[in-house]
């Protein structure tokens, strides 16, 4: 059986055998039921008969009797358990069956205990906290609206090249833990297990903050660890906003390097947050968009009913599927204009675009070795091929 | 009866997916250009 990340479970249930759960968490959502642990793959949704099944596999009932049980309470002649079972396997929640400890499932080893707890990021969500925040957007906005405190493109341009850039990626790098770091705390806040992981979106390295756990507070709750990411975003914005304002009016004296930093922040939250506002990639856009739809699985959705179109989808479903369409088709067309635009440049040999390209590329290894393990093998022979002639068409 | 279940979607929030790797390499595309200009 090949599970949600391409992990094959083996194993054989009799109406004898004992399924030992993980200990699971509960959740009660709409007319389902919503299970599932952090260390495991994924959580599950189930029906009130299925969350009764799981409930006694739990208390190591065989699953013979759990059968029994149901068939005799929903007065049905026959109970099919295997759907279930498989679904609970491949979500990572069997820990052992008959007493066999299943291999490639999630370990519960004893881990350290976390730096960010509800206690101690309690304070960062206090009443006070939130007062100093708006004061901190009002400012911002306030600032924003005088054009002398915006971003200084001039400044940025009179740096070294190098040191531009080198200032920039550490930014980008420094902001984007920094949003995950928010996301992670408001999730800790609100009580749910969450983590950073090392995971890959195509052939791209990603941090990524596994926030699964959400599913077992209330919807209206989610919001709050969706929307701390940007939210932290935007206060650094304000922040160098307010100081750009200030130097502006000269209240304080900052160096070139200073609003040369202050700048590029600016610009790097403002390009970061429309990116977020993407709802056709899985940013926190689209988890919120999901999560005002009511959807558990807004894009699978949409992707199987551009697959397949069946007229089992909900109205939202479709016309995000639509959406989706329109935009892939339209950044299609972006990259293969680019590309082109790249593979044709005639400053591709200049020295800061060498490195500059040595960088990306670098990055584009990184990221095909990531992926290489769920590749198909056709494409562990394009990547790296399609790589080699980039580098002998741009490399001098 | 069948007994099933549905996987619901795992939520992970990225910090460098693949949108934001395209700024970052938009930016270092940009100080190249500066750099060009400049020079």
């Amino acid at each position: 059986m090949e599970d949600a990340v391409g992990a094959v479970v083996e194993c054989r249930v009799d109406p004898t055998s004992i399924v030992e759960l993980l200990p699971v968490r509960v959740a009660r959502d709409g007319d389902t039921f919503l299970i599932g642990h952090h260390r495991g793959r994924t959580y599950l949704a189930l029906t009130p008969p299925a969350l009764e099944a799981a409930t006694l596999l739990g208390k190591r009932v065989p699953v013979g009797r759990v059968k029994e049980i149901l068939a005799e309470k929903y007065r049905t002649g026959e109970i099919v358990l295997a759907p279930l079972l498989e679904q609970l396997l491949s979500a990572g929640l069997v820990r052992a069956i008959d007493g066999e400890p299943l291999a490639g499932q999630p370990r519960l080893d004893a881990s350290r205990p976390p730096l960010l707890t509800a206690g101690r990021v309690a304070p960062l969500f206090s009443a006070p906290a939130i007062i100093v925040y708006a004061l901190i957007f009002a400012g911002g906005l306030l600032a924003l609206t005088d054009p002398r405190s915006w971003p200084r493109l001039d400044v940025i341009a009179a740096g070294r090249s190098y040191g531009t850039l080198i200032l920039s990626v550490g930014l980008l790098l420094a902001i984007a833990v920094k949003h995950e770091a928010a996301h992670l705390a408001a999730a800790r806040f609100l009580g749910v297990e969450a983590s950073w992981r090392l995971g890959h979106r195509l052939w791209f390295p990603v941090i990524e903050t596994d926030l699964s756990g959400l599913w077992m507070v209330e919807p209206r709750k989610r919001y709050l660890a969706y929307g701390a990411g940007i939210a932290s975003d935007l206060l650094v914005a304000s922040l160098a906003l307010m100081a750009l304002w200030l130097q502006a009016h000269s209240y304080v004296e900052l160096s070139g390097g200073g609003v040369r930093a202050l700048s590029l922040t600016v610009l790097i939250v403002a390009v970061g947050v429309i990116w977020q506002s993407n709802v056709f990639l899985r940013t926190d856009g689209y988890y919120m968009l999901a999560t005002a739809l009511g959807c558990r699985n807004l894009a699978a959705d949409a992707k199987a009913y551009l697959r397949r179109r069946p007229d089992v989808y909900p109205r939202h479903v479709r016309i995000y599927a639509a959406g989706y369409l329109i935009v892939a088709v339209i950044f299609g067309v972006f990259w293969v204009t680019g590309v082109v635009m790249i593979l044709g440049a005639s400053d591709a040999g200049s020295g800061t675009a060498r490195t500059a390209l040595g960088v990306s590329a670098a990055v584009l290894l990184i990221g095909v070795v990531a992926e290489r393990r769920r590749t198909p093998p056709r494409f562990r022979l394009i990547c790296p091929a399609g790589l080699a002639l980039l580098l002998g068409v741009l490399l001098p | 009866m069948t007994i099933d279940a549905k996987p619901v979607e795992v939520i992970a929030t990225p910090a460098l997916t693949d949108d934001e790797w395209s700024i970052l390499v938009a930016v270092v595309g940009l100080v190249a250009a500066i750099g060009k200009a400049s020079n």
